[in-house]
């Protein structure tokens, strides 16, 4: 009767397990000694609007804004883009924040459909007046991805070790500008910028995955500090033009919302006048 | 030679009108919910909503704006209340649906109105008719006790210079277009100085040709 033992031993190949070895070494080695690698996608507003003018003109004519505004928002076409899905949920993020304003009329989300890379502003011109814009938020993105490896991928020579060691490392930047037009005067009004750093480990073979997911981090920080930057900034500018009026001027619409205010300067010298009239009294 | 007597001290009635519409403002101030009912809307005028006209001046755009309306109304009203309780009563009635009638009337880019100002000022411009009409009738020499001795020949100036800073503030709001001594919270509301100036001409209205002015039911003393 023959020994089970034997037989197995009988069954081991060398050649198989050399083979085995060799493969895992060659996958190692391409998951493993590849440099950094980096990924880069973005848009600009510059390009955008002036995408063959070297040295533009600066606009001559004072802007008139008239309120309260009719805002549109959109991303700036871009050579890498993001899904229209994304763009529309971070686009959303910043138009809430802003709506309810007594200043904003409305807010349209432009997709980026409308706009063309390089359109500049006949194509935003276009775009008021498709929608009915007066003030358009352009939204430029630059976001940078690096994966490099770290002591870890050295377990991707065992094939399991790809599925289980985290030896990728990500680093996501991204940089977000928002910059508000007055698309009939061509005007800057104002600009604000949010930047996020996500950084996070992957398995070799989940690296595309944690990629995308970073990616999405990324914006969703770099909004969230966009918002509040852009908060800071409109502030900023309701200040400028009450304190320079020449620099913008305010029109309301008809139909404006009026209100009846006396105010504290007011009651001030009404106060001030009271007092000395006590003082006057006390004297006489 | 009779030497006066000493005159009773004059009750002075309790501004319970004053009162009532301060707390209507405050009420109102306390339930936002009720704002876009009581506002003054051009196009639900146009469809019958006229209570708007008389209700809009209880409305108001933020916490600042109503702090210093109602400061400046509370001060004036309850004033001209004790001193001229008939007229400052009927002018409390009168003079919101009249300036809101006139921002209807003249006014027609005027799409929503709030704010208690146009009634504040035409309080205030009522109180200084009424104080420098009891100054003019006052005679030289007053006693202490007798009710003119509150405001003394002196006090002149005082209700003039406050007429003439209304007068001002008017004058130029209309000229800057712009509020000259308030700014809204919430931008894009534009002060409306029509509303002032109708309140003025109310009240002018009002102190010139109701001085008789007294209902029946009142006693003889007020008003």
């Amino acid at each position: 009767m023959p020994h089970v033992s034997s037989s197995r031993a009988r069954g081991f190949q060398p050649a198989f397990f050399v083979a085995l070895l060799g493969a895992a070494l060659l996958l190692g080695g391409c998951l493993s000694t590849r440099g950094p690698r980096k990924t880069e996608r973005s848009s600009s507003v510059v390009s955008y609007l002036y995408p063959d003018q070297a040295n533009p003109l600066p606009p001559t004519s004072i802007p008139v804004l008239r309120l309260p505004l009719r805002v549109g928002i959109a991303f700036v076409p871009g050579k890498s883009d993001i899904s229209e899905q994304q763009k529309s949920v971070l686009l959303e993020r910043v138009a809430a924040e802003f709506k309810g304003r007594d200043y904003i009329q409305s807010i349209e989300l432009v997709p980026t459909t409308y706009l063309r890379a390089g359109g500049g502003f006949a194509n935003l011109n276009q775009v008021r007046a498709l929608l009915g814009v007066d003030v358009i938020a352009l939204v430029a993105y630059d976001q940078v991805q690096f994966t490099s490896n770290n002591l870890l991928s050295l377990s991707y020579w065992t094939i399991v070790g790809a599925y289980i060691f985290s030896g990728n490392k990500n680093d996501t930047q991204t940089l977000m500008e928002a910059a508000v037009y007055d698309i009939a005067s061509r005007h800057l009004l104002f600009r604000a910028p949010g930047a996020s750093r996500v950084e996070a480990g992957a398995a070799a073979a989940y690296v595309q995955q944690r990629l995308r997911t970073d990616s999405t981090a990324g914006f969703d920080a770099a909004t969230t500090e966009l918002i509040t930057n852009l908060k800071l900034q409109l502030e900023s500018f309701r200040e400028r033009v009450k304190n320079a009026p020449s620099e913008v001027r305010i029109e309301h619409r008809p139909g404006y919302t009026g209100g009846g205010s006396l105010g504290a300067c007011f009651a001030s010298i009404l106060g001030l006048l009271f007092i000395a009239r006590v003082g006057v009294r006390h004297r006489a | 030679m009779k030497t006066p007597t000493a005159a009773p001290a004059l009750t002075q009635p309790f501004p319970w009108a004053s009162v009532c519409v301060i707390a209507f403002t405050l009420g109102v101030a306390a339930q936002p919910a009720l704002a876009p009912t009581l506002l003054y809307e051009r196009l639900a005028l146009l469809r019958g909503e006229y209570w708007r006209l008389w209700t809009s001046h209880f409305v108001h755009f933020g916490s600042s704006h109503l702090f210093w309306n109602l400061a400046i109304f509370t001060v004036a009203s309850i004033w001209s209340e004790r001193l001229a309780p008939a007229r400052t009563r009927l002018l409390l009635v009168a003079s919101p649906g009249l300036i809101g009638l006139a921002l209807f009337g003249l006014e027609p880019a005027l799409a929503t109105y709030g704010g208690l100002s146009g009634v504040a000022t035409s309080m205030l411009v009522f109180l200084c008719y009424t104080q420098l009409a009891r100054l003019a009738a006052a005679p030289a020499t007053t006693n202490k006790n007798e009710p003119m001795a509150s405001s003394p020949t002196s006090d002149r100036w005082f209700w003039r210079a406050v007429l003439a800073l209304v007068l001002l503030k008017i004058g130029a709001e209309f000229a800057l277009e712009q509020p000259l001594f308030t700014r809204f919270a919430p931008a894009g509301i534009r002060a409306v100085p029509l509303a002032h100036l109708i309140g003025v001409l109310v009240a002018t209205i009002m102190h010139r040709n109701l001085r008789g002015f007294r209902p029946r039911f009142l006693p003889r003393h007020t008003g």
